[in-house]
């Protein structure tokens, strides 16, 4: 019995551990050499460690050295069985800003049980609407749930009886 | 019973600071092998390379004589003068230190060259301010550019660019608010070019290109539709061509294309490369 508690303990303190211990900003210069292979940068960024997570503010994203968007703040919290990532007052730049979109808030949610799998919900000046990235199949799907001007984006999209939605493959 | 609550607390002690310690230990060393230790830096774009009677005037300048007087006081003999060769016509050039690229019409045809390359045997191999040396069996071959700047230069994105003209002021034979042709290139009107640049729409109404794959690779954007009678068929652009290279620059990426549309507001000539068919043609365009 004493073993199985010590062992509870031990593993608790190791997840508390792993979480407070995590180098966020080195975990996220990782995740920027992996997205330049893609030829995304993230530049002109200011990055603010907490406990849990990183707060990465005016992030500017660069395709190929031109920015394609600008937002106040990415907000990434990581607790590993449920990691949350929400990027707010994204603006598009350059060339995409041909879109007439903005994007108040995108949020992103990965849960353990399902590793696989990232839900999303967006808030746009196109509407409200949820999907989710198929990391498997590689399918981006959204669903516009409560639509407002998806004019400029209308092209991108596809309609069925639920209403518009845009999928990829990626 | 209370030896029995001491060993309790230092056996949760030590659960507690072994599994931190664990943690910190698993950080330290995938942070120390794996992690690296600062960011990404931006490498911003350069603004696609501009052509046609756009070259670099940093290098014009007359450079100061230095007689080389050797001890009898005899100037040294001057190096031989390449020979012209008459049948390529220079007609613009694009001179940095990154790239060297030059137009050339030949049979009424105009090609890109970058330097390296190969126009009937002739090999492209240096640009001077106002011409480019070939080479063909071992002998130098130069054609010069038959424009001469002015003093006062127009300002382009790029400070390296100055916008020359003829020596006389060509006489712009646009009349209609419609792209024109003169010779080997398509005049577009400023207030037709200022119409469309901003408005994606109107432009995709009227034309579209999709991204070309070849072997899994983007090699260029194939024209997948061009409204009939509209300024864009105009431009000499058909349904089914694939542009390859924008002013030299091949469309392997999409950064050239990006580029190309982000400072299309300074844009006042351009060279398409267009796949037609199994024909290769250059598309030159010139706002005015």
């Amino acid at each position: 019995m004493r073993l199985v508690r010590n062992l509870s303990i031990f593993l608790l303190a190791l997840y508390l551990g792993i979480i407070l211990f995590m180098p966020k900003s080195n975990l996220y210069y990782k995740a920027e050499e992996l997205l330049k292979k893609q030829g995304i940068v993230i530049g002109n960024e200011e990055l603010k460690s907490s406990l849990v997570g990183l707060k990465v503010m005016h992030p500017v994203a660069y395709y190929q050295g031109l920015d394609v968007a600008r937002a106040s703040i990415i907000d990434a919290k990581v607790l590993l069985f449920v990691n949350m990532l929400s990027v707010e007052d994204i603006e598009l730049l350059g060339v995409a800003k041909n879109l007439n979109i903005d994007i108040k808030s995108l949020k992103a949610n990965h849960s353990i049980l399902n590793p696989f799998y990232i839900k999303l919900n967006i808030n746009g000046s196109f509407g409200v609407a949820t999907g989710y990235v198929d990391l498997n199949s590689k399918v981006v799907h959204i669903d516009i749930i409560e639509p407002k001007d998806i004019n400029p984006i209308k092209r991108y999209l596809k309609k069925a009886q639920k209403g518009w939605y845009y999928e990829s493959k990626f | 019973m209370s030896q029995n609550s001491n060993k309790s607390a230092i056996a949760i002690a030590t659960a507690t600071v072994l599994g931190l310690l664990v943690a910190k230990a698993f950080w330290v060393g995938l942070d120390y092998l794996y992690l690296p230790k600062s960011g990404v830096e931006v490498e911003k774009g350069s603004g696609i390379k501009k052509l046609y009677y756009h070259y670099n005037l940093a290098s014009t300048k007359p450079k100061p004589v230095v007689k080389n007087i050797n001890k009898n006081n005899k100037p040294a003999p001057k190096p031989k003068e390449p020979e012209k060769i008459t049948k390529f016509v220079l007609k613009g050039l694009y001179n940095s230190k990154a790239k060297k690229v030059i137009i050339v019409i030949y049979n009424g045809k105009s090609y890109a060259l970058s330097l390296g390359e190969e126009l009937e045997g002739y090999k492209f191999i240096k640009l001077k301010s106002r011409s480019a040396i070939f080479e063909k069996d071992g002998k130098d071959y130069k054609i010069e550019l038959k424009i001469k700047p002015i003093a006062r230069t127009q300002k382009s994105s790029s400070s390296n660019y100055r916008a020359p003209v003829t020596t006389k002021p060509q006489k712009v034979k646009v009349v209609k608010n419609e792209p024109v042709r003169e010779g080997d290139t398509t005049v577009i009107p400023k207030t037709l070019f200022n119409k469309y640049k901003g408005d994606f729409r109107a432009i995709r109404r009227n034309v579209n290109a999709v991204p070309y794959m070849s072997n899994g690779k983007l090699s260029g954007f194939k024209i997948s539709f061009v409204r009939r009678g509209s300024d864009f068929s105009k431009l000499g652009l058909k349904r089914g061509d694939i542009i390859t290279a924008i002013n030299g620059e091949p469309l392997d990426n999409f950064k050239v294309p990006l580029e190309f549309f982000n400072n299309i507001d300074s844009l006042t000539a351009a060279t398409f490369t267009i796949k037609r068919g199994n024909e290769i043609k250059e598309l030159e365009y010139e706002v005015r």
